[in-house]
């Protein structure tokens, strides 16, 4: 039951992180997005007849106000995937994790994941531009960039558990050794191979919307579940012996 | 010679924790890589040529660093 209701909690805290998160990319990154959309649409427009133009501009339109309403609702529900994973690395590590309270080692997750799930993968295969992307090497990008988070958070895991078996100053060498690994897989991996048509001044300033956007949702979600933690989870004191832990 | 402290890992139900992984990666699954997988067992072929769940999540796939297209 304890468990049942801190795994609400946090599902429930990652579903309106990703609420915001939604909002967050209608106000920050759609302008981009729109912007680079409207030059795909206006390379595919075939005829001159003024009319089917006009018609042609109404449905697209049409079509990205659904896109916009369609990436609010995906952020929820990829808010809500990704605090599954965050209640279930919680109640198993709940123990170990670094921290002396329940709502520092909360926050301490929240940033290993941030870190490990999010910027480490940001930073050897940054978002781009609708346009800058080849079908034809979808599959390997999306390979490399799966087996890039895998790498990260698998090595995040199997050093926090070796942790628990050294003394507290050798946290640093661990840490140190997954900075390590990460920075060596990083170098292994291939580059994205597309080629880039985007002004690099227009990509940055995507890039750094796209980042601020994703991390609104970590500190969001941060700050959400602990207000919650605090308003009806902070007596069920999980990770407990009386919760059933040992 | 410094004190070496063993962490038990707690008790997780096993419905719990299989529970979690499934949302987890039904969730990201279908909004940061699907190209039409989920809905071809309804739709068949269709399902990949229109990618319903891919056009709906479309801008939040840019926005999240997900490989889109």
């Amino acid at each position: 039951m304890r468990q049942t209701r801190f795994v609400a909690l946090v599902l429930g805290s990652g579903a309106l992180s990703g609420l915001l998160l939604g909002a967050a990319n209608i106000v920050l990154v759609e302008p981009y997005l729109d912007a680079a959309i409207m030059d795909e649409a206006r390379a595919g427009i075939t005829t001159t007849d003024a009319g089917e133009i006009e018609m042609y501009w109404f449905e697209h339109n049409e079509y990205r106000q659904w896109q916009k309403a369609g990436s609010v609702a995906a952020a929820s529900l990829l808010g809500t995937s990704v605090s599954a994973l965050y209640a279930l690395v919680y109640l198993v590590y709940s123990n170990s994790l670094p921290g002396a309270t329940q709502t520092a080692k909360m926050r301490v997750l929240a940033a290993a994941m941030w870190a490990s799930l999010y910027v480490v993968p940001f930073i050897k295969y940054p978002p781009v531009l609708p346009g800058d992307g080849d079908a034809a090497t979808l599959e390997m990008r999306t390979m490399w960039y799966v087996a890039l988070v895998a790498v990260s958070g698998a090595a995040a895991i199997a050093l926090h558990r070796v942790s628990l078996a050294m003394p507290s100053k050798g946290v640093i060498f661990l840490a140190a050794a997954w900075v390590a690994i990460v920075s060596v897989s990083m170098v292994a991996m291939p580059a994205n191979p597309d080629t880039i048509l985007t002004p690099v001044e227009t990509l940055n300033e995507f890039r750094a919307a796209s980042f601020a956007s994703v991390t609104i949702y970590w500190a969001a979600f941060g700050l959400l579940l602990l207000a919650l933690w605090g308003r009806f989870g902070r007596s069920l004191k999980i990770g407990t012996r009386k919760d059933g832990f040992v | 010679m410094t004190q070496v402290q063993l962490h038990a890992l707690p008790k997780i139900a096993y419905s719990l924790a299989i529970t979690l992984a499934v949302i987890f990666a039904v969730g990201v699954f279908v909004m940061g890589f699907d190209q039409g997988h989920i809905l071809s067992p309804v739709l068949g072929q269709q399902a990949f040529d229109t990618m319903y769940l891919h056009e709906l999540s479309h801008d939040l796939r840019h926005t999240a660093g997900f490989p889109c297209h």
